[in-house]
Parts: structure tokens; C-alpha cells; sequence
């Protein structure tokens, strides 16, 4: 299905390589015998055999019932802030990190409000005390127009926002955070153009990462989530169907690839990548067997198997260079394993590379034991790479904190299957690095960044937003029917009207019957809202009261009770009565009305969910005028019979 | 009690099913439905649709993802589309 996945898939053809459904299976088994450390291992074994996001979810919902956090690492509070929906990346991340080692309490912000939860002190973000934030923001999120009269400018100002959001969240929250790189748009009017022209969106979106990458402080990981999109292949990662669909940004043939990658960050920001890697020699770095076939023999260098061997040593090359330890443990006598390093000139890996170098007959585990001594190192900082099946069994039941990479047949896929290895990632640069990227970052000319959005309110205020009040009729009913239909969360009394039924009331004397639609500078969200409210006596009551999830956290509760209060007023009414009637699911609506400037009058009977409580009412006063919000501008349709422009019909799966 | 065929395709169908939701005993028959499923919301319907794509190798189409309501209804689409 995806390049990354198949050197996994001929993996799992071999015999020590058990299906994610086994698994599963014997995580379940040890978890209900007490076992659960083994469990906790099944489950992240899971990770590495498979890409199947089924079987990570199904990972997932077992390491949730695992009891306690001792079988880990580490636990982490991790909070994932997305412009899309997070639902599935969720549980991923979470099998995703129990791969690393680390157990994962998760809290997943409410839909799309990523800047309102970093920059309100009091957001249930703040609350929930992070240790590391994930920012999964889709290029769709990125305010660049299709082609920018400034590019500079522009690009300036979105590193602005970008970075004002991490000052926020490391010196108010004291979190780490996680950032996944823009993937530019599939399509760009430009076509290739879009390289040459400068403005293009595609350019502007790839150099912004490149500019995130350089303004990112200590503190601050970028996932480069280009590269996974690459690895798990554009039509994975980019399906806009589902995006239309549910708001899946991240396409789910890719969701498991990407939640990998950030896992890897994690484990690599708080220092627990792996650091030692084992080496087998014999049909591991070069073909054949030296012990047979000689120095002279073996293979390495000509023809596609050789030069397979080649690239895989260049690869280990270069992480002994990033400061990874490679160790040597083959079953040979010492002076022919050393041969070919001495006499082979194709050879990449010399002996220097090496920061032990065992040969002998003695099993593996106890070497590796010897090695972890001698480094002193622990055993969970290592990983194992040998192309027997039965080496890697025996390591992996006598030493089960060392990571075993379950290579594929063919030398070629060596390096992508121990590059996605859990803890494979390099956590920061090291200090040579650093410096050469301080010598290059204080030669460029830094543009002075524009101050941007710092508060809740400035960036309310900053995105111009305008509510349009439509009355509720013949060409919004559709629209409005299936909002009532299919929300959940923002549902102040839980009723569903049928179309009929809608009408019906819009046309009562005195019924206040609103469909709102809300655009900014940045976006046209169409129809978000709907309120229908019946007069009574001196009231005006709130039958119905719902919106998108999509445009939560913008302040609108009180620029749309505002437009109720007015219309109560204007019927020479006294008070507009709210109820909230608890379903089980609207929880999040519940402080609408408070929002709003109403006041609590205490519960209530009614027909609530049992469990869900009793429902409440609240009480807004008319008499006087209601201010509604400084952040939006409340207008009315010129022309009210003219027929709204054509709506945006998402299938919203309610925020999730 | 609904019969529901044995086919390939069914049992195929439910191995998805019993992946994607977890539970190793879960029995398709044709009248199943969302309700009848814990997990199977919105958010499990689009895992649901992604995961039987991949698995047979097929695409559905929009008005078919929304309209799926039972399982007899998916089973009829996915062995139509699986052939085709």
C-alpha cells in the first residue's frame, strides 16, 4: 500500500515475525495473567510489524486498560492541537509511543482551535499542564493567498504567528513542543511554474518550513511531515475525500506513518532515542559468509546486492557520525570478522567506526549483555540488526529491552526498516552541528518579524470576523435541517426539529428563527449556526440552539444571543430564557449561555439524558441593550429574499 | 435472526469489522447496523470505509459512504464494487 510499508510487509513473511492480530491476541492474554509489562511489549511490537491503522487503534484501546504507567519508560502528558480531525491520530500516537517506550496521557483540544487553547491562559490546554504539546496544523491552516503580492512580507508574518505560538506555550505552559511541517497543496495553479515564481503558494508553504526550521529555539521539534508524506506515498497522506468527508487532513493510509514519526520525536526530544546499534556481519553488512567464502568472497560493492550492501553501510556511516555507537557482535573467529574491513576496499564501515568489536561463538544475548556493561549503557538504548530470524528470537527473548529489527529478504530495505525503527531519531543537533547552524543562522539576515497576534483577543480581533444574520426559510432549510440533524457537541437542548417541524415554528407570530453564517478574512464558513426561539408571556424562550463545531472558541455565543436579545426586545419582551438539556454529548456547550452574559437560575425538571444531569436555566434581561462581542460584526442580509450563495456541505463527524 | 451468506466476501467483510472495532467475536448479519456496534460513530464509520478500501481495494463514492446504513446494504456495494 505504501513504499514504507513494504519492506514491513516481506518482513512479516518470516518466521519470528508475528501478525498484528497475534499480537493483539497475546497482549490480551498476558494483560489478563498480570503480565502487564508483556503486554505493554506486545502491543508496542505491534507498531513495528504493521502500518494497519486498525490494528493501532486496536493496540491502542488495550494499552488504555493496561493498569498503571510502570511498564514505561517514561509517561508523558502530551496535548495534540489540530486545524483537522485528530480522532485517529490520536489512538495512534498513543501505539506509536508505546513503541518508544512511553506511555502517553493524551489531551486532544476541541476542533480547530489550536491558537484560542495556546493563547488562553485559562484554556482546559493550560489546565491539563502539558509536558509536550503537538501542533498538527495542515497547510490548509497557512495564510498565504494562492499567489502573494508580498511574499516576504507574508512569509514573515506566518513565522510570526508560528513562533509567538511556541514563546506562549514554552514560557506560560514550561511545554516542549512538536510541530509537523506544512505538506504543500497537490494542486497549484502554477503547476511546475509554482518552483520558479515567487509568491506561489506551493513555494511560499516550502519556505516557510525551512524558515520554521531556522527560527525554531531549544524547546522546539519540527516533524518533517514532507518526508512522511513522501514515505507513505501523496495518495496516503493527501485524500480529499476524507478531508471533505470528516476533515481528515492527513489521509488515514498515512495517519499511522506520521503518528511513528512524531512518536520518535518525542522519544528523541526527552533523550531516550536509542543510542547503541548492533551490527551481525555475515549476510548483515556484506553477502555471504567470511568464515566460507573468504575476505576475497564475500559480497560488497559490484552488482545490485552488493551495492545494496554498500548503501546500507553508508547509512550506518552516517549515524556513527550523529553520534551513534555501532558495535559489532558476529559469530566468527576474530581475525577472519576483521578481514574483509582490512582487505576489502569496497567497504564503507572501517574499524574505527566501531565502538566494540566482538567476534566469537558465544551467544549473542551474552555479548550484547557485555557490550551494556562495558559502555554503560542500559539494554533499552539498544538495537539489534541481524538478518537471521533465529539470532534476533534468541535476543529478543533473553533481552527483551532491546529493540530488534525485523529486516526484510533483500539488503536493499535494511536501511529504510532500521531507520523507522522506534528511537531511531536523532533528538537535536549535536554540538558541531549546532555550531555550524549558529554560524549560518547568525550570517543571514534575519527580517524583522512583524509583532502579531500575542493574546486571545488580539488574534479574535485579528481575524475580522462578520455573522450573518439570515431569517430561517425556504433556502437555507436544507442547510439548517442537517445541522440540526448532526450536531451534537454545540447543542444547547439536544431537539431535532424535522424540516416540517422548522418551518412550522419560523412562521409563528413572534418566533425568532436564525440561520447565522460566519466569514473572516481567512475563510468563508458558511451557514454555522441556527437559533429558533419562541415567545411566551414577557419571554422569548430558546427552543433551539446549535452550532458547528468548526467555529467554536471565536466568541460567538455572545454576538449571536446578542442578535436574540435584540429581536426579544424589538417585541417589546423582557428576557430571553435559555435551557441546556444535557444528551451526554453537548457537555462542551454547557458555559454558552454564561458566555453570553445570561445568568444561572438553577436546574430544572426535563426530559435530560438520566446520567447526563439535570437540565439548567439561565436568564438573559432585555430591557437594556446587550453587547454581544467586540471581535464580530453582526450584519444583516441586503436583500433578505435574494437566494444565499450555494453552502459548503460538509460531513462533519462533529468535531472529531 | 437475519441469514446472512457465508461468501468470501463476508467473511472477508468481517474479519474488517472485527479489526476495526476490535472484537474478536463480532458476527456480521445483514441487519446489523451502527447502533448495534460499540465505536461504530461517525468518527468509527470513517475508519470503517477507509479500512474496507484498503482491504478489497475499492473506492467508494460519496453518496455511498453517507448512505451505508446496515450492513446488508455495505455487503451488496463492496461484492458489486470487488468484482466490477
Amino acid at each position: 500500500m505504501s513504499a514504507d510499508a513494504a519492506p514491513r510487509e516481506s518482513a512479516g513473511s518470516l518466521s519470528d515475525i508475528p501478525s498484528s492480530r497475534d499480537l493483539l491476541a497475546r497482549a490480551r492474554r498476558l494483560a489478563a495473567a498480570g503480565d502487564t509489562a508483556g503486554a505493554a511489549r506486545a502491543l508496542a511490537e505491534v507498531a513495528v510489524v504493521t502500518r494497519d491503522l486498525p490494528a493501532w487503534l486496536a493496540a491502542a484501546g488495550e494499552i488504555a486498560r493496561l493498569p498503571g504507567a510502570e511498564w514505561a519508560r517514561r509517561r508523558v502528558r502530551l496535548a495534540v492541537l489540530g486545524s483537522h480531525t485528530t480522532g485517529h491520530l490520536v489512538p495512534a500516537l498513543v501505539t506509536a509511543g508505546a513503541a518508544e517506550g512511553l506511555a502517553l496521557d493524551v489531551y486532544e483540544a476541541p476542533y480547530g482551535q489550536y491558537q484560542q487553547e495556546v493563547l488562553d491562559p485559562s484554556s482546559d490546554l493550560a489546565g491539563f499542564r502539558p509536558d509536550i504539546v503537538l501542533l498538527a496544523v495542515d497547510a490548509r491552516a497557512v495564510r498565504f493567498p494562492a499567489t502573494s503580492s508580498s511574499p516576504a512580507e507574508d512569509l514573515a508574518a506566518e513565522v510570526s504567528r508560528w513562533t509567538t505560538l511556541w514563546s506562549v506555550l514554552r514560557e506560560r505552559l514550561g511545554a516542549t513542543v512538536v510541530q509537523l511541517s506544512f505538506v504543500a497543496p497537490v494542486v497549484d495553479a502554477h503547476g511546475s511554474l509554482a518552483l520558479t515564481l515567487p509568491g506561489s503558494r506551493r513555494r511560499q508553504v516550502r519556505a516557510l518550513n525551512l524558515a520554521l526550521g531556522d527560527a525554531a529555539p531549544d524547546g522546539v521539534h519540527l516533524v518533517d511531515a514532507e518526508a512522511v508524506a513522501l514515505r507513505s506515498g501523496l495518495g496516503a497522506w493527501s485524500d480529499d475525500r476524507y478531508y471533505f468527508r470528516s476533515k481528515h487532513a492527513i489521509g488515514l493510509g498515512a495517519v499511522t506513518t506520521v503518528a511513528g514519526e512524531v512518536a520518535q520525536v518525542l522519544s528523541a526530544s526527552l533523550g531516550l532515542g536509542r543510542k547503541v546499534v548492533v551490527l551481525d556481519l555475515d549476510g548483515t553488512v556484506w553477502g555471504g559468509v567470511v568464515g566460507e567464502d573468504g575476505a576475497a568472497g564475500v559480497t560488497i560493492g559490484d552488482g545490485p546486492a552488493g551495492e545494496a550492501f554498500q548503501a546500507f553501510q553508508d547509512y550506518l556511516v552516517s549515524l556513527q557520525q550523529r553520534g551513534v555507537l555501532l558495535v559489532a557482535v558476529s559469530k566468527n573467529n576474530p581475525d577472519e570478522a576483521r578481514a574483509p574491513f582490512e582487505q576489502r576496499p569496497e567497504m564503507r564501515l572501517s574499524l574505527d567506526h566501531f565502538a566494540a568489536f566482538l567476534a566469537s561463538w558465544d551467544p549473542k544475548p551474552d555479548a550484547i549483555r557485555q557490550v551494556a556493561a562495558d559502555l554503560g549503557l542500559g539494554l533499552d538504548s539498544f538495537v539489534f540488526v541481524d538478518d537471521n530470524p533465529v539470532e534476533r528470537e534468541a535476543v529478543r527473548r533473553a533481552l527483551p529491552q532491546v529493540g530488534v529489527v525485523p529486516l526484510p529478504v533483500e539488503p536493499s530495505g535494511y536501511a529504510a526498516a532500521l531507520a523507522a525503527y522506534p528511537g531511531m531519531q536523532a533528538g537535536a543537533l549535536t554540538a558541531e552541528d549546532a555550531r555550524r547552524t549558529e554560524q549560518y543562522r547568525s550570517r543571514a539576515h534575519v527580517a524583522r518579524l512583524e509583532a502579531t497576534a500575542g493574546t486571545r483577543e488580539e488574534f479574535l480581533a485579528s481575524l475580522g470576523m462578520v455573522l450573518t444574520v439570515e431569517e430561517v426559510g425556504e433556502p437555507n432549510l436544507k442547510r439548517v435541517v442537517q445541522l440540526i440533524g448532526k450536531t451534537n457537541q454545540f447543542n444547547l437542548t439536544g431537539r431535532r426539529h424535522s424540516a416540517a417541524e422548522v418551518l412550522a415554528l419560523a412562521q409563528q407570530p413572534g418566533t425568532a428563527a436564525l440561520a447565522l453564517r460566519l466569514r473572516d478574512d481567512f475563510d468563508d464558513h458558511g451557514l454555522i449556526g441556527v437559533v429558533l426561539a419562541v415567545p411566551e408571556g414577557d419571554d422569548l424562550l430558546v427552543d433551539t440552539w446549535l452550532m458547528s463545531c468548526r467555529v467554536l472558541g471565536r466568541g460567538l455565543e455572545a454576538a449571536t444571543m446578542a442578535v436574540v436579545a435584540e429581536r426579544a426586545r424589538a417585541g417589546g419582551l423582557r428576557r430571553v430564557v435559555g435551557t441546556w438539556v444535557p444528551t451526554g454529548r453537548n457537555a462542551p456547550a454547557r458555559g454558552a449561555y454564561s458566555d453570553a452574559g445570561f445568568t444561572g437560575d438553577g436546574p430544572v425538571p426535563g426530559d435530560a439524558v438520566p446520567s447526563a444531569g439535570a437540565p439548567e436555566r439561565w436568564l438573559l434581561d432585555v430591557t437594556s441593550e446587550v453587547p454581544g462581542s467586540p471581535f464580530v460584526r453582526t450584519v444583516s442580509p441586503e436583500r433578505p429574499s435574494a437566494p444565499p450563495p450555494p453552502d459548503h456541505h460538509h460531513e462533519e463527524t462533529d468535531g472529531r | 435472526m437475519t441469514s446472512t451468506p457465508s461468501d468470501a466476501t463476508t467473511l472477508k467483510l468481517q474479519q474488517v469489522f472485527r479489526d476495526v472495532f476490535a472484537d474478536p467475536d463480532l458476527t456480521l448479519t445483514d441487519a446489523l447496523t451502527a447502533a448495534d456496534v460499540p465505536g461504530w460513530d461517525s468518527l468509527g464509520h470513517i475508519g470503517l470505509m477507509f479500512s474496507i478500501e484498503a482491504a478489497f481495494g475499492i473506492t467508494f463514492t460519496d453518496a455511498e459512504m453517507s448512505s451505508l446504513e446496515n450492513v446488508g446494504e455495505l455487503r451488496q456495494v463492496v461484492a458489486r464494487k470487488s468484482t466490477a
